[in-house]
């Protein structure tokens, strides 16, 4: 199927991604190739049929909902790129 | 010098002679030393770690009874967490990552005995088919450097078939543990959808990624799934059914159960040595007192854009999390937060993450949302509707795992769709959920040929009963690659 420049743009703001150049025009050749190829199972009618969205399964029950230790915040703060005291540090938002 | 112990052995070796674990571990290091420069099986070798847990082993009361993997070494795909020990998935983003807890998975494997030994190497994400796409590396499959180790479990399956481990635990969204299983000889098993805890699976597609164990032989697979099988609390889709003897179906023979051949997979673009070694291994069953008979899956060519279409979906979805805030890479361009987010990302996805989270978010996106994604969900339940016609009709479906040996290394890097198009054989089984393996049976161009079982939800023992059966009359069941002496396996 075709796929613009455009699409490819728009797609990737969505996917918080960029692609510029080389990369952009890389993408739009194999995404087309491959959007084609899903386009394929247009050739089936699905007519009334049911959206599978996970194999069935004997799920169990969800846990009670009651309060357990949480991780070790030193732990969990030693793995961000940026973090003052207990908090993760960003850009600047407002 | 006896590399041939499997885990029962190995185990059973440790009953009143616990004195030998550390110093056979330290003869393992070694050998993983100097294998990894020709392999790149692993991506963190964890020599403290294991020695630690080895070493404790060997203070314990020497009368103990051992307990199931006591002593027993395993690696673990990088895709799995591992509380302590960085995991990357492979990837540029999550590079130094050091998890703060553990995956169910390992805690149940460490609470039966086994050493962890490291994590390996994979395709990014578990996106491939080749083990090609790591921050890292290219892995290298031992029977032929110049070939691949398949993927995504690829440093998985080396790390099994080269001695370096007795087991693995790789993750199979669509192939990705039968996949390198068959191109390098060794027993691959995924799972039914929620038998086996996704708890420190790192998330790729949810609704098709389950965890199992890569190993030298059918029984050592039963062993290793015997102890991660199971509900656990802390994943809501882990099933609440008993888990059966595992062991004991490995040796319970074939006699009154029924084949199905699909041929749909016999009739698809396959290596001439590859359809001889398969039909080999069909006679195999046959002899040991199988009936195989013909059977239609009349969607299986609709599932490789069904996988890819929802897959792609579904990991768009999940790898939104990498942003560079909590853990892993940032850039460090001093923009705004949009721009931190977008350089972050495109800084630390590799070429074939980023072509899939794109492919995901466009089938996702207003306008498309109809003909892709909801329109796969739709194909999904027909080919879930063919197996279970199927299975009414017959036990175990038998096929090749794939249609070609393992490929040139780069020779489809630039073909995402060619090498999509491998995973004809294997991605339908994660589509439907089912339980399927991948054993040995038989060569091809000197390179391993694997045969694949499939059985309805939560029938493992079938497979296993299978999958003994046939490697019970497999001559070439002992052949491994021709790599130096693993000395570490030996009883002196």
């Amino acid at each position: 199927m075709g796929v613009t420049r455009e699409d490819i743009e728009y797609t990737a703001r969505l996917a918080k991604l960029k692609v510029t150049g080389d990369s952009a025009d890389g993408l739009i050749d194999s995404m087309a190739e491959i959007l084609g190829y899903f386009e394929k199972l247009q050739e089936l009618s699905t007519e009334n049929v049911t959206p599978t969205t996970h194999p069935e399964t004997n799920w169990g029950s969800v846990r009670s909902d009651e309060p357990s230790a949480p991780l070790e915040l030193e732990d969990v703060m030693k793995n961000a790129p940026e973090s003052s005291e207990e908090h993760f540090v960003v850009p600047r938002v407002l | 010098m006896n590399n041939t112990l499997n885990i029962r052995e190995l185990v059973e070796g440790q009953r009143g002679n616990r004195g030998e674990i550390l110093s056979r571990l330290g003869r393992l290091f070694q050998e993983v030393r100097v294998l990894e420069p020709q392999l790149n099986a692993f991506l963190t070798v964890t020599e403290e770690e294991g020695s630690a847990i080895a070493q404790s082993l060997q203070e314990q009361d020497p009368q103990k009874e051992p307990m199931p993997l006591e002593g027993v070494p395993f690696s673990v795909k990088d895709q799995i967490i591992t509380q302590g020990v960085e995991t990357t998935c492979g990837s540029e983003i999550l590079r130094g990552f050091v998890p703060p807890f553990q995956s169910t998975v390992v805690q149940r494997l460490l609470g039966a005995g086994a050493v962890l030994v490291g994590k390996t190497n994979q395709d990014e994400f578990g996106m491939g088919s080749a083990s090609e796409t790591s921050f890292q590396g290219t892995v290298k499959n031992p029977w032929n450097p110049d070939r691949v180790a398949g993927g995504s479990s690829g440093g998985s399956a080396v790390s099994v078939a080269s001695g370096m481990v007795s087991f693995s635990i790789g993750t199979d969204t669509g192939g990705s543990i039968r996949q390198p299983a068959s191109f390098t000889g060794t027993v691959g098993l995924k799972p039914t959808y929620g038998r086996v805890s996704r708890y420190g699976a790192i998330a790729y597609a949810s609704s098709m990624d389950q965890m199992g164990p890569m190993t030298r032989n059918v029984e050592d697979a039963a062993r290793v799934l015997q102890v991660i099988a199971g509900h656990d609390p802390m994943d809501a889709t882990s099933s609440t059914k008993p888990v059966p003897d595992y062991v004991s179906a490995v040796s319970k023979g074939v006699k009154g159960l029924k084949f199905g051949l699909p041929k749909e997979y016999m009739d698809c673009s396959m290596d001439a040595g590859v359809r001889t070694a398969v039909e080999a291994g069909i006679q195999r069953i046959k002899d040991a007192g199988g009936e195989v008979v013909p059977v239609d899956l009349p969607h299986t060519e609709f599932a490789i854009p069904t996988y890819y279409i929802l897959a792609s979906a579904e990991a768009s979805s999940n790898l939104a999390r990498y942003d560079g805030v909590r853990y892993g890479h940032r850039s460090s361009g001093d923009g705004s937060l949009e721009d931190m987010y977008q350089d972050t990302r495109t800084e630390g996805f590799g070429a074939e993450v980023q072509r899939r989270i794109m492919l995901g978010t466009f089938c996702l996106s207003s306008g498309y949302v109809d003909a892709f994604y909801v329109k796969a969900q739709q194909v999904r339940t027909l080919i879930i509707e063919d197996f279970k016609r199927v299975f009414d009709q017959v036990d175990v479906l038998v096929s090749p795992t794939v249609p070609v040996v393992a490929w040139e290394h780069g020779a489809m890097a630039d073909d995402p769709l060619a090498m999509y198009q491998m995973d004809v054989l294997t991605t339908a089984c994660n589509l439907a959920g089912l339980p399927g393996i991948s054993v040995p049976c038989g060569f091809s161009e000197g390179l391993p040929v694997g045969l694949q079982l499939m059985a309805a939800p939560f029938q493992e023992e079938l497979l296993f009963a299978a999958a003994g059966a046939h490697e019970g009359r497999y001559e070439e069941r002992s052949r491994r690659p021709d790599l130096h002496t693993r000395e570490w396996m030996s009883e002196d």
